[in-house]
């Protein structure tokens, strides 16, 4: 065989087989020798390389720009809405942004939209007021000044904070409707994003509040798949924990229990105070329930731990709830209905009627155990009167005027606190929600 | 007064801007080869519809970043629903999410290495002289013929071959010497 090519040849005839004097003989080498054919290969594959984009650094100047702007108009949004930082509601309903055109940029969309998702939980109405700008404005803003992307992605993001606040108003067929509008804008991304599974998680929560087990269960396996896949854990644990919360209003104590230990590792893992306090109180309460009395102080000790040190004020009270339980179940009654009727109070002075009302019929649970009768409907009243102060012109006063009508003439009984503890609970989010009375065979 | 915080105002607005473009930098440089490559190489999508798909996942994740919390496994998974979005656009099945125990779109060896192997050509490219460096480029990457470059630069064809020979013969070298050297570093990137 000749001698090898040089690689100067190979890297010529590579280019171009022209630029090579013997062309026929530089083949037919080529042919029998692995070592120069290799050489060729690797100068071809070289060559790929080179026109290969991602080795020049090719940058995408549009998402360059993009991304410096939407840094200086959150800046910009930040100064226009600063005056609505501690002003009331009112201020904001009164200024009627969207009419005006200095407001009709995707920052101030995004900003609006994230002080929706900050009220949502503390004044809900506010947070719709919000969203509702957010997407009157988003509505507004023009594909030829963003992407299109861009703007689906802030129209669905103010959907969803609406269907957020409204389902923190209780008007679930609105927040469905919102969910639904949301969903739509999310549709039109090249892919599934986290705006998807926020999604998923507010209709689960409808459908939790419905009671309609089966299907939030679906939802909010789904929903934290799709968390899962986008490496979003907060949200993967959030939708755990709702599962969690299904079994646990199902009875099914151990796999929530399961569930939440799991939860309480990830907070453990991470160093996350606010979920190891959360899910030691959950763990701590389906603990009581199924008799392991000793883990259940151990977790609902931790929680109190978790909480002062939080100064979660409002969770410490709950806490003490669960810990008035567990007392209870040790047999330390006395003691246990002190500390509940301190919750009781708790609750009341944090302005938290329907935790005070469910607190103090679980109050008047125990004391009906201890055959302590008399003391429960001026528990009750009292109750009544935190709720009449707060306003709450509810089914939930029919409730416990029923409930306080059952103590005085001797009907009162263990199923029948169950059945207003949960008409409770749930007439807290829907207002509207009428009171009935349990149906003969729930009270047996 | 009212020009002074007019003047901080604008200041905060541009550091912003600045600090915003160094953050795309950072991260696109990071993250978009290897988007692009598992769009290609895992899903099998050609090049130029990878690209769009990179661009609206990027778009996606720019639009509101603070929504984003670990920004790696959010841009791996949205390829992934993406692609998966892009190859079923004319199916009768629409799965939104990328499902199953293991992300299709996870890298593996080899997919990180050819990222790796892209990071390593562009600092060998940054080391050759600007010349080989206009010259390489309108040939290989915008696709210009030989004739085309020659006769824009008033030379022969044959010249602008020999030079892109020279070139690349160049970078090869570089190359070979970083990827014994420091290819390591490189891969932290990743």
């Amino acid at each position: 065989m000749s001698p090898h090519i040089s690689e100067d040849v190979i890297g010529r005839y590579a280019l171009d087989p022209r630029l090579v004097y013997d062309v026929e003989a530089v083949e037919a080498h080529l042919r029998d020798c692995d070592d120069c054919r290799r050489s060729l290969e690797e100068i071809r594959e070289f060559d790929n390389d080179l026109a290969d984009g991602d080795a020049w650094g090719v940058r995408d100047d549009n998402l360059a720009t993009f991304s410096a702007e939407r840094a200086e108009e959150d800046a910009e949004a930040q100064e226009l809405l600063a005056e609505f930082d501690d002003a009331p509601s009112t201020a904001f309903v009164w200024a009627d942004l969207p009419s005006n055109r200095d407001y009709y940029t995707g920052g101030v969309v995004r900003a609006l939209s994230k002080r929706a998702h900050e009220m949502a939980d503390r004044d809900p109405r506010y947070a719709l007021e919000l969203a509702d700008a957010a997407i009157s404005i988003a509505q507004r803003l023009s594909e030829d000044e963003y992407p299109a992307m861009a703007l689906h992605e802030w129209r669905g993001e103010a959907w969803k904070e609406k269907a957020s606040a409204l389902f923190c108003l209780g008007r679930f067929a609105e927040t469905l409707q919102a969910v639904d509008r949301a969903e739509a804008e999310y549709n039109q991304l090249s892919h599934a994003g986290v705006g998807h599974v926020a999604v998923l998680y507010i209709r689960a929560s409808v459908l939790y509040e419905q009671e309609d087990y089966d299907e939030a269960s679906r939802l909010l396996d789904r929903s934290a798949a799709a968390a899962l896949h986008l490496g979003e854990i907060d949200r993967y644990m959030a939708a755990l924990h709702m599962i969690g919360s299904i079994h646990y209003d199902k009875r099914e104590f151990s796999e929530a229990a399961a569930l939440f230990a799991t939860i309480l590792r990830f907070g453990e893992r991470e160093n996350l105070p606010v979920w190891i306090a959360r899910e030691c109180l959950t763990l701590g309460s389906c603990y009581v329930d199924l008799g392991e009395l000793q883990e259940a102080r151990r977790h609902l000790e931790m929680a109190l731990l978790q909480f002062t040190a939080l100064r979660f004020d409002t969770e410490i009270a709950r806490t003490q709830w669960a810990l008035a339980l567990l007392m209870f179940a040790e047999g330390r009654r006395v003691q246990a209905i002190q500390t509940l009727r301190q919750s009781v109070a708790d609750f009341s002075r944090f302005q938290m009627p329907t935790d005070a009302a469910i607190a103090a019929v679980q109050l008047a649970e125990m004391l009906h155990t201890m055959g302590r009768n008399r003391d429960i409907p001026q528990l009750l009243a009292g109750v009544v009167q935190t709720f009449t102060q707060a306003g709450k012109l509810t089914g939930a006063l029919t409730a416990l005027a029923y409930l306080k009508e059952a103590a005085i003439s001797g009907r009162f009984s263990k199923p029948l606190t169950t059945h207003v503890r949960r008409y409770l609970s749930r007439v807290d989010h829907q207002p509207a929600l009428l009171f009935a009375p349990p149906p003969p065979d729930e009270l047996v | 007064m009212a020009v002074a915080s007019a003047a901080v105002a604008a200041r905060a607005r541009a550091d912003a801007r600045d600090s915003a473009a160094l953050d795309f930098e950072t991260t696109y440089a990071a993250y978009a080869p290897l988007l692009r490559k598992i769009a290609m190489r895992k899903f099998g999508i050609p090049r130029g519809d990878a690209e769009a798909l990179v661009h609206d996942v990027f778009t996606t994740y720019l639009a509101n970043p603070s929504n984003v919390r670990n920004v790696r496994p959010y841009l791996i998974g949205a390829i992934c629903n993406a692609a998966r979005q892009h190859l079923r656009r004319d199916a009768t099945e629409k799965q939104l999410f990328c499902e199953g125990p293991v992300c299709a779109a996870t890298p593996d060896e080899e997919l990180v290495e050819s990222v790796i192997r892209s990071i390593t050509i562009r600092s060998t490219l940054a080391q050759l002289g600007p010349s080989c460096q206009e010259t390489l480029r309108r040939f290989y990457l915008t696709g210009e013929s030989a004739p085309a470059i020659a006769e824009s630069r008033q030379t022969t064809a044959n010249y602008i071959l020999r030079l892109l020979n020279y070139c690349r013969n160049r970078a090869r070298a570089i190359y070979v010497a970083m990827s014994r050297g420091g290819a390591r570093d490189v891969s932290s990137h990743q």
